[in-house]
């Protein structure tokens, strides 16, 4: 077990008078026994990072501490760290027993301890019927959870994830996840995982390190980067259907300052000491962001509802998705979804009324785009 | 007038793929086939492409048989799952190729394309090569190529399924609103029943042969004809529970054997199980029909079942609970704001009108 | 029952709709009738003059007494299986095979294993991109030239008197007289060094390639778990290797069947026909002294013990290759 530090660690790759700034300035800790997903879109350094901790790249700058020690210079073996990879790497020669038996031949452990110890792991993934064949012969699924299982079997200090869940079949995601965050609760060590799919980040992790453009943007549970991201990005990035977001200026009249989108007539309420604030603060320009769930459409919420204002739009699109609908709206030249009940049969042209409360309100600069209030 | 007609299509003998497929899908029909991988949605797009050849069957185009003819000669555009640009010619070229091998004039070509351009907003990018633009960008250059052939039947091949969430959306609003892809009979594959349910006028749920049903979004998720098709649409998956009716008539329960496990069994489903001998069945229990209920809150209409919190996530916009309901394992939905604790006592309030039940055996739905 | 359970006998035309019937593409062309045809046909008539007509007239002439006389003036006469009992009973052709197993054992056997020593060595030990490419030129070079050049250079390098083989031994104090390379039972190894100068890059090229389009992840995985060095060749890459060095011996060893021409120029088979190959006497009978006949069988019995071996090793890959879901 071991509790993990990257601080200030770039990575820089260099080929033919290139040089690409993949990681920059990244601090982390990684709690000892914690689960932490590592988020962001394609090409945004997550990669980088996780390899840097397993071992397999180099540090251009910076240092990672595993309990305290300094790692930059140990090789993966001596880290400590199993890894799961996104293509399985599978040993294709061997069969699933060997592979799973492969980390403890290395390390010398008796052939029957490594078969008990095999035993027992296939019992927990629940793939005892297939240790006799060959990779080949397996379903995605089957060589994901071998390659977890190799990952296992040997007791490392730390488990390393990488994308492992992006080749599964969508209907059997959602139990191997479950699987997943049964095995860390029952083994209690310390995991990294690395996606690029906010769902799975946010369904398995304690924490969730969001980055983009090789910087690392918020680390926070799962109701702090939904309910407080801490720029457009994040708030764009985290949460589905996509959050709808308006650039606004703020209307400082009267004693209840409203926000109102750009060329439109859509204004935004929010709290009064909130609006006393952002009026404070000189600015003017800011982008309003809202989710999707967070508008209701007026009549379908239980009990009072909660301060806020409403909006009026035109359905443009109704998509039925089974659990729920969202629905495309339209209102003076600005797009935006809204999440509603499944049974919503609201067709194209149809007259909605939206009721939104305050507190959902995230207002964002307009420039640096970080969240103000 | 070129609607899609597919009769009695085969494809393998002896471990068919496809087995007596039938399938019409009329002019401007938005038709979704969907299915787990490997299940030969693929094989289907190709055998009317023509990539692969049938062994039994017809299909027709606008009346015209086509079940012969080789690719070319056929009235249809496909995109391909890994979108199959030409790496070395560049976005415009890409888009013109179907009207270069048609021998069209020059500046006929350049309006055409720029055209399909301008609607898929990638007009800027013409002149980029496939790889300098991203995912989101070779897509609908994909699109933009079958667009401008100008076919009479769309193919489309899990276009959206390998891109993130934002611009899987994104692209889901252009499917929408693409008068050119509504004009024609498209056919689009995925495996992904939301992208399904929300695109598709139609949906057929392909399983081991063929589609085992066809309907409208609400028909396959709200009268599954069978288990199979009730568990691939759905996430979390439904609940399937082996139980056992007990009782007669208007009290009639189902019981999941080995357990405390049973609900009563509502009028209106009872009169039509009391019509079979079906002692043995599937319950079917989508999660959103199981509703965790706040402290000392009623569920009039419902049956309330104490049980206790097995796992308790987030997933996407709803937070999945799973909980042991007297020794049978129920996955319900609620709103993301809640939380709940490892072996936390709740109250499950089931929508009893809202189960399915199927055949213990051959998982067909009882109640159509 | 669905028509897949149906045996195909069953299947009653007339109760079928008419579409219901495996039709054949018409054919749908977008150039002349004449020009598929003339595609076809006109490699199909070079390779009838080349291959079926040689082959369909040796197999006739294995059972003829045909020399260059009776060729000439037309008159042979069937034999039997003449010409074959007369190479079969013939001490020659039974030593020739045991200078071909010498051969294989020896030359591609050692050229195989050489080649994927050098092959790995080169990928695992050499780091520099440049400096790679620059040792795989330098060792691809030998497979470059004209096997007569080949056998030329090797034979004067081999000269007992003042080679440069002998010199290098003498002067490495590794032998204390010259060694005398084309004399009897010592000619076939002059030969055998040649070829393995001459053909091992081939192997190492296969094997080199081979390695290369191995998945890196499975090396990060082995990394991570712990495995260096010897231990991951062993466990790992050798066996992942196994078919591609198959497939180098194969195609080494179906060379080794026509191998003629560094014997003819190195030995001409000699002395004393110690270092005959099997093709090379049938090169020999045939071309050289005309007994036509006799050379027919000669190649008929080494095509056929070819065939029966390379079919089982191309068995035996399939096999090897099904297992792990290649093909």
């Amino acid at each position: 077990m071991a509790a993990i530090r990257l601080t200030q660690v770039n990575k820089i790759y260099r080929s033919r008078g290139h040089a690409v700034h993949a990681v920059k300035d990244l601090d982390l800790t990684v709690e000892d026994g914690e689960f932490v997903a590592i988020l962001g879109p394609s090409g945004c350094g997550k990669t980088s990072t996780l390899r840097m901790i397993v071992g397999l790249e180099d540090i251009t700058g910076g240092d990672i501490f595993f309990d305290g020690q300094r790692v930059n210079d140990l090789d993966p073996q001596a880290r400590n760290v199993a890894m799961a990879f996104e293509t399985y790497a599978l040993y294709p020669n061997f069969t699933i027993e060997e592979n799973l038996s492969f980390p403890l031949e290395v390390r010398g452990v008796p052939a029957a301890e490594r078969r008990k110890k095999v035993h027992d792991l296939a019992a927990l993934l629940r793939i005892e019927d297939i240790l006799g064949q060959k990779p080949a012969a397996l379903s995605g699924g089957q060589q994901q959870r071998v390659s977890l299982g190799r990952a296992l079997i040997r007791d490392p200090a730390v488990f390393i994830l990488d994308e492992v869940m992006s080749h599964i079949d969508a209907h059997l995601k959602f139990q191997m996840l479950f699987e997943l965050k049964r095995i860390h609760r029952e083994l209690g060590k310390t995991m990294i995982y690395v996606t690029h799919d906010q769902v799975e980040a946010l369904a398995l992790a304690d924490r969730v390190a969001v980055m983009s453009n090789a910087t690392l943007q918020q680390v926070g549970t799962r109701n702090q980067l939904y309910h407080e991201p801490v720029n457009v990005f994040v708030a764009d990035f985290i949460g589905e259907p996509p959050t709808n977001f308006f650039p606004a200026e703020l209307d400082p009249a009267g004693d209840q300052p409203v926000l109102r989108a750009k060329n439109a007539a859509l204004t935004f309420s929010v709290a009064a000491e909130r609006g006393q604030r952002l009026a404070a603060s000189g600015q003017r320009d800011f982008v309003v962001g809202l989710r999707p769930q967070n508008l209701r459409l007026d009549g379908t919420e239980v009990g009072e509802p909660p301060p806020g204002g409403t909006l009026t739009a035109e359905v443009a699109i109704n998509e039925y998705v089974g659990e729920r609908t969202v629905l495309t709206l339209v209102a003076d030249g600005h797009r935006f979804r809204a999440q509603a009940h499944a049974e919503t049969t609201l067709g194209r042209g149809e007259q909605v009324r939206l009721r939104y409360a305050s507190s959902d309100v995230m207002v964002f600069d307009a420039k640096t785009e970080a969240l103000v209030a | 007038m070129a609607r899609l007609q597919i009769e009695g299509l085969c494809k393998g003998w002896d471990f068919p793929v496809i087995d007596r497929l039938d399938l019409t899908v009329e002019e401007g029909e938005f038709f979704i086939v969907v299915g787990p991988s490997g299940i030969g949605k693929t094989t289907l797009l190709r055998l009317i492409a023509g990539l692969e050849s049938a062994d039994a069957g017809r299909i027709t185009i606008g009346g015209q048989d086509i079940t012969t003819l080789p690719p070319y000669k056929r009235p249809v555009a496909m995109t391909f799952e890994s979108y199959a640009l030409y790496p070395h010619l560049s976005v415009f070229e890409n888009i013109a190729s179907p009207l270069r091998a048609r021998r069209l004039d020059k500046a006929a070509i350049r309006k055409a394309v720029t055209d399909v351009a301008k609607l898929l907003r990638i007009e800027t990018l013409l002149d980029r090569r496939p790889g300098e633009i991203s995912g989101g960008q070779k897509q609908r250059t994909a699109l933009g190529r079958t667009l401008v052939a100008e076919p009479q039947v769309f193919l489309l091949d899990e276009p959206i399924s390998h891109l993130d969430a934002k611009i899987r959306h994104e692209l889901r609003l252009q499917f929408h609103s693409l008068e050119e892809l509504r004009r024609v009979a498209t056919l689009y594959v995925t495996h992904d029943y939301a992208e399904a349910l929300s695109l598709g006028d139609r949906i057929g749920v392909m399983g081991h042969g063929g589609l085992v049903q066809i309907g409208t979004a609400r028909d396959v998720f709200m009268r599954p004809r069978s288990l199979f098709v009730a568990q691939h649409l759905g996430q979390p998956a439904i609940n399937a529970v082996a139980a056992r009716l007990t009782g007669e008539g208007a009290a009639l329960q189902a019981h999941a054997g080995n357990t405390s496990f049973g609900f009563p069994v509502v009028a209106a489903h009872a009169a039509v199980l009391a019509r079979g001998d079906c002692g043995q069945v599937t319950v079917g229990i989508r999660p959103q029909h199981v509703r965790v209920l706040h402290n000392g809150e009623d569920a009039p209409g419902h049956h309330v079942i104490d049980a206790h919190v097995e796992i308790y996530e987030a997933l996407g916009a709803n937070g999945v609970l799973v909980a042991d309901a007297g020794g049978v394992n129920l996955t319900a939905l609620t709103s993301l704001e809640r939380d709940f604790a490892h072996r936390q006592p709740v109250r499950l309030a089931l929508q009893t009108d809202s189960v399915f039940y199927f055949h213990a055996d051959s998982g067909d739905n009882l109640l159509l | 029952m669905s028509v897949a359970d149906m045996p195909n006998a069953e299947i009653p035309g007339a109760e079928m709709p008419d579409w219901f019937v495996h039709k054949k593409p018409r054919a749908n062309l977008i150039v002349a009738r004449w020009v598929p045809a003339a595609l076809v046909g006109l490699p199909v008539l070079v390779l009838f003059a080349i291959v079926v007509y040689p082959t369909v007239w040796m197999f006739y002439h294995s059972f003829q007494d045909t020399n260059m006389m009776r060729l000439f003036q037309g008159n042979w006469s069937f034999v039997g299986w003449d010409n074959f009992g007369a190479v079969l009973s013939s001490g020659r052709f039974g030593d020739s095979v045991v200078h071909l197993m010498q051969y294989l054992l020896f030359g591609c056997v050692l050229q195989v294993i050489l080649g994927t020593i050098l092959a790995l060595t080169l990928y695992e030990i050499v780091r520099q991109e440049w400096l790679r490419v620059i040792l795989l030129i330098v060792l691809v070079l030998p497979m470059m030239l004209p096997p007569s050049i080949v056998g030329v250079l090797w034979k004067f390098m081999l000269t007992p008197s003042n080679g440069a083989v002998n010199q290098a031994l003498l002067n490495l104090g590794l032998v204390d007289k010259h060694v005398e390379w084309f004399n009897a039972g010592v000619s076939l190894w002059a030969i055998i060094i040649a070829d393995v100068w001459n053909w091992t890059a081939l192997p190492l090229l296969i094997v080199y390639s081979g390695r290369v389009s191995l998945p890196p992840a499975v090396y990060e995985a082995a990394r991570v778990d712990g495995a260096k060095g010897w231990l991951v060749m062993r466990r790992i890459t050798l066996p992942m290797l196994k078919e591609v060095i198959a497939i180098a011996f194969i195609v080494r060893f179906m060379d080794a069947f026509k191998f003629v021409d560094l014997v003819y120029v190195m030995t001409s088979g000699g002395p004393a026909q110690t270092s005959e190959l099997p093709a090379y006497i049938a090169f020999q009978r045939g071309i050289r002294e005309f007994a036509i006949g006799e050379a027919a069988a000669y190649a008929i019995i080494i095509f056929a013990i070819s065939a029966v071996l390379i079919t089982l090793f191309l068995k035996y890959l399939k096999k090897v290759l099904k297992a792990q879901g290649i093909a």
